[in-house]
């Protein structure tokens, strides 16, 4: 069993109790334009750039057998031309290409995580991130039962896009998860993220009735999900499937600006982080909901 | 406990305008107790050492002008302004004077000065010592031989007395002077003629110590005729009962601890006198006035009266020593909660108390350090936590379960190293029986490497300075380099050990401190003075530095040049011999192609390790000059930028004369890219159990970090691992940049600013511009 991976983060302190590591595999069903690990969303690997580590030296279009990279201001990759084969990564002095997504066991996963296991003490343990977590879900499951097996605490971050197979598989074997739900409205959620939402709200329900452990995590971005509207009706529908739910708003944070600058892409959410008085309007709405558990960092 | 009580306990209006008051009063430079100690050594030509020193600290308590602050309850100091900087011929004048002029206006630690003083001193004070002062004759000595070796090993207490002690604190509670006084009167009778010198050296210091108290019951009795203030009423009688009989309650304990450390600084004029574990000695006196209605806000009050007055003690240093020691660290160094001895639980409500006191003070001392083991009360670190995330960079933290066995292994029986105490920054001590002599000397491995790479040829001047065993293009393979190394280091040690000896004798030549001796076991028993080997425990310390920069260099080389070829070794030598001038891509390649220490990469990490042990191996062979072996220390205090001045370019892709990595054991700043569990994994690598002279660990968190319970709770789950990993020290310098610019710009609103320099506590704004980049550049961790 195997699966592609592109980071792996310990010390990770926001993905679920205690101090956990965090797995980031890659591929995802959704396609959120604020996405904030764009490397994450295709389940290929691919060629990471960072100009600030660049030094405009050229040594990496020089060796570069496709012929695939220019230097400009900046290197420029012609990602139809390279082929991965990582001789640019290996003799750029900067650092500042290297692969984005690699081929790893299950076994070799969990090892990963599992690196740490001496920091997770009674809160901590692992988790699984993306991209979406759940997008090679084979791959996922035997991660965190192997990491189970050694004891370890497990957790999801997930947008719930899953196959209910996949969710059997990763119920068996998580013991919490962290769920994303973007929009309450179908047609907004297809609007901007390319798929409905009738399956994520199915699975959320799953999860509820199958008792586990749940925290919904809404991301507050402006001109998509920042509204009262979807706020209200989000913390109005988890409620009324789980009384109890625990419910959290998570902040913009306009940080992955540069991620998109790397890709040559342009970021289409613009601003910064919402005020503390818009932060605390929110959780008003959310009390006035009736939401009895509200996270906050 | 009343824990929860505790940390609700507000600070009062008495400590908000004490320590206000002290803050606004200027530093000076003080030669009143030098004047005083000159005249006594003139009268007192041709009698023996001891003696001569017991009379001068007698006529200094004696004669030295005292002074009392309407609102203080715990009294005393060593000059009559706070935060005087002492100037001590017997150890250092030829420095004084060349440096006078200049202490209003060096880089670090400024003091201002009074003309008339430094007239004085050049008339009446500096010609009697020159030539007699522990600097001077230090330097006739073994001048030559300490300047040889300078840049690789710089020899310490070469112009100071030895500090880094913890007294036994507890006898002295117990006896008080005039009871130590009895006991050494006691001894008499069978004493030989040596011995008997040293009994009667003790008996006038402590008839010093009694009229000194009595001249503080004296004149707060005046004061309180004045003002008719309850507090100096009840100083008086405390400072009275003190004189001649031993503390009962725990004001009297408070204020006889405060006067044990001022007269061992007046004798000493030391880097660090340390209480120790005050929260387990203090106890019982505490425990008797709770039980007579002593109230928590009390309690708290007078501890703060103490803390307070530890800052009233600063240290002069020369310039160039204040370059390595920079913020006027003095190491009034407590040590809180911990086990007993029996493995049992330690903490008590003092050790809360005393961590309220620091959160309400945030004061660069004392310095707090909390011992932590396998069953720290959760509570305990909770609120450890809590102070840790007000950003004064206490409580450090120290670890049982790697200190204990380190100790151990150096000789200390299981009830001492379970009983041990942090003297100065973060070197480690038993409890009131050891002449440690912590800070023998430092040593540049790296400084060391360079040597070796350039046929013994230093970098920077040019100078053939070391063993010439070829250079970086005649070792045809890493282990044959390694194999030079070795002996670099080896030649470089006995040099070393050599010239520590040497100072040593003339600390026991020129420098007895009866008044220290009195209060360290087993001087007394034995009739004979510390620096003679009295105590029970002897070691010297040296510290290997910096195992860092040493790893991350060896690294470079071993994989870019011997194994993967990326570099030649001509092109490597020539790059260092040029400090990279010509060859920015070639330092490119060496900071980002090859793994870097503190990134828990297992085999860069091991190349520290086998450094580290071979350092510390290559000690046991030698025995210092009071007959006990050297321990080795992993801490450079603020000595990693001065250090890094006298290195040149290195492969790790560091430029000549920059910084080398702070603390001790921390990475290179800025080349920990994987966060902090994985530098505490590479850390957890390095061998503590061969440390025992301490080690130093810094790390750097932003405050947000703590502003929730959540956070507070991850906070403490990582302290756990730290303890599980097995790392000795750990302390963490929470701020943001943000800050720290702002306190560059605008001092005088940061007065009270402090940070963590290295084991010890400064004020921000005090420090060398240099330093502070240093410590804005140092790796942040974010809340990831």
């Amino acid at each position: 069993m195997t699966g592609i991976i592109f980071d792996v983060k310990r010390f990770a302190v926001h993905d679920g109790g205690g101090l956990r590591s965090t797995l980031f595999l890659k591929g995802c069903p959704l396609r959120c334009p604020w996405c904030q690990n764009p490397e994450g969303m295709e389940l290929r690997p691919s060629l990471w750039y960072s100009p600030g580590e660049c030094l405009g030296c050229g040594t990496c279009v020089a060796v570069c057998p496709e012929n695939a990279l220019t230097l400009g201001e900046r290197v420029h990759v012609e990602r139809t031309k390279c082929v991965l084969c990582g001789i640019c990564e290996d003799r750029c002095p900067g650092g500042a290409l290297q692969h984005m997504g690699r081929e790893i066991s299950a076994r070799e996963g969990a090892e990963l995580l599992l690196r740490d296991k001496v920091f997770f003490g009674e809160r901590g343990g692992v988790t699984l991130s993306g991209g979406e977590a759940m997008f090679q879900w084979e791959f996922a499951a035997e991660v965190l039962r192997l990491c189970k097996e050694a004891g370890a605490d497990t957790a999801i971050e997930s947008c719930l896009l899953a196959p209910r197979e996949a969710m059997e598989a990763m119920l068996a074997v998580t013991d919490h998860f962290l769920i994303d739900i973007k929009f309450l409205d179908p047609e907004l959620h297809r609007k901007h993220l390319g798929a409905d939402n009738r399956i994520i709200l199915q699975n959320f329900e799953l999860l509820v009735s199958q008792k586990a452990d749940v925290l919904v995590r809404t991301p507050l971005i402006p001109g998509y999900t920042a509204t009262e509207e979807n706020i209200r009706g989000i913390a109005r529908y988890i409620r009324s499937v789980d009384e109890d739910i625990r419910y959290e708003l998570l902040n913009f944070n306009p940080l992955c600006r540069s991620k998109y600058a790397a890709l040559e892409e342009d970021y289409p959410v613009g601003g910064g982080a919402l005020s503390q008085k818009e932060m605390e309007n929110f959780y008003r709405i959310l009390q006035e909901e009736g939401i009895k558990h509200i996270i906050k960092e | 406990m009343r824990i929860e009580e505790i940390s609700k306990l507000p600070c009062s209006q008495r400590i908000v305008q004490l320590k206000e008051e002290m803050l606004e009063e200027p530093r000076f430079a003080s030669i009143e107790q030098a004047c005083i100690v000159t005249k006594s050594y003139k009268e007192t030509e041709g009698e023996p050492r001891c003696i001569q020193r017991a009379k001068a600290l007698k006529a200094a308590l004696l004669e030295i002008a005292i002074r009392i602050e309407p609102e203080e309850r715990i009294v005393g100091n060593r000059t009559s302004g706070v935060r005087g900087g002492v100037v001590f011929p017997e150890t250092g004048a030829s420095w004084v004077d060349r440096e006078f002029d200049t202490l209003p206006t060096r880089p670090q630690d400024k003091f201002q000065v009074h003309q008339e003083d430094i007239d004085t001193f050049r008339r009446e004070i500096m010609p009697y010592w020159k030539g007699r002062s522990l600097e001077d004759q230090v330097r006739e000595a073994v001048g030559p031989q300490v300047d040889a070796i300078a840049k690789v090993v710089k020899i310490n207490q070469k112009d100071h007395s030895q500090g880094h002690i913890c007294p036994n604190t507890k006898k002295w509670l117990r006896l008080g002077p005039a009871g130590i006084k009895s006991e050494a009167e006691s001894h008499l009778a069978q004493a030989d003629k040596k011995q008997h010198d040293f009994y009667n050296s003790v008996i006038i210091s402590m008839e010093g110590a009694s009229a000194f108290m009595e001249r503080y019951a004296t004149l707060a009795e005046k004061l309180y005729e004045e003002t008719k203030k309850e507090n100096l009423k009840e100083a008086a009688r405390v400072c009275r009962k003190l004189s001649h009989s031993p503390a009962e309650t725990y004001q009297e304990a408070v204020q006889a601890v405060w006067f044990l450390y001022v007269i061992l600084q007046m004798e000493g004029n030391a880097s660090s006198f340390s209480p120790g574990r005050m929260d387990q000695y203090l106890y019982p006196y505490y425990e008797r006035s709770v039980k007579e209605g002593m109230t928590l806000d009390d309690a708290l009050e007078l501890t703060e009266c103490l803390w307070l007055k530890f800052n009233q003690l600063v240290y002069l240093r020369n310039s160039n020593s204040a370059r390595y020691f920079a913020g006027f660290p003095i190491g009034f160094n407590v040590a809180i909660g911990g086990q007993k001895q029996d493995g049992s639980d330690a903490s008590n409500e003092l050790s809360y108390l005393f961590l309220q006191a620091q959160s309400h003070l945030l004061l660069p001392q004392p310095n707090l350090s909390l011992r932590m083991y396998k069953d720290s009360p959760r509570e305990l670190l909770e609120a450890a936590s809590r102070v840790i995330g007000q950003g004064s960079g206490m409580p450090q933290v120290f670890n049982d379960e790697a200190v204990v066995p380190a100790l151990e292994t150096h000789g200390v029986s299981h009830e001492d190293a379970m009983n041990y105490a942090i003297v100065g920054c973060v070197e480690l001590t038993t409890h009131g029986n050891a002449l440690a002599w912590s800070d023998a000397a430092m040593f540049n491995l790296l400084k060391a490497l360079e040597l070796t790479l350039n046929h013994g040829v230093d970098l920077l001047t040019g100078e053939k300075t070391g063993l010439d065993l070829g250079d970086l293009t005649t070792y045809a393979s890493f282990e044959e380099l390694e194999s030079a190394y070795a002996k670099q280091i080896d030649y470089f040690s006995d040099r070393m050990v050599e010239c520590v000896s040497k100072v040593e004798k003339m600390h026991e030549q020129l420098l007895p401190t009866p008044f220290l001796s009195a209060v360290i076991d087993d001087c007394l028993a034995k009739g004979q003075d510390v620096t003679q080997g009295g105590a029970h425990y002897n070691f010297a310390g040296v510290q290997a530095i910096q195992v860092a920069n040493l790893a991350d260099s060896l690294a470079a080389i071993k994989s870019l040049v011997y194994e993967e070829k990326k570099i030649s070794q001509e092109e490597l030598l020539h790059a260092l011999q040029t400090n990279y001038e010509d060859a920015p891509l070639l330092r490119a390649t060496l900071l980002n192609k090859a793994p870097k220490y503190g990134n828990d990469v297992d085999w860069v990490d091991q190349l520290g390790v086998k450094w580290v042990n071979y350092f510390a191996d290559g000690l046991k062979k030698y025995r210092n000059g009071r007959g006990g072996i050297y321990q080795m220390g992993l801490y450079t205090v603020s000595a990693h930028v001065p250090m890094g001045q006298n290195v040149g370019a290195s492969a790790d892709g560091r430029f000549a004369k920059d910084p080398l990595a702070d603390g001790g054991v921390s990475a290179m700043y800025g080349r920990d890219t994987k966060g902090p569990t994985a530098l505490l994994q590479s850390v957890a690598k390095l061998p503590f159990a061969k440390a025992s002279n301490g080690t130093l660990l810094n790390m750097k968190f932003l405050p947000q970090f703590f502003k929730t319970e959540t956070g507070i709770e991850k906070f403490t789950d990582l302290l756990r691992a730290v303890c599980r990993l097995g790392i000795s020290h750990i302390q963490f310098n929470v701020l943001n940049e943000k800050d720290l610019r702002a306190a560059q710009k605008t001092p005088e609103k940061y007065r009270s600013l402090t940070v963590r320099v290295a084991g010890y506590t400064a004020y921000f704004t005090e420090l060398a511009p240099d330093l502070q980049e240093e410590i804005i550049a140092r790796t942040t961790y974010e809340s990831a």
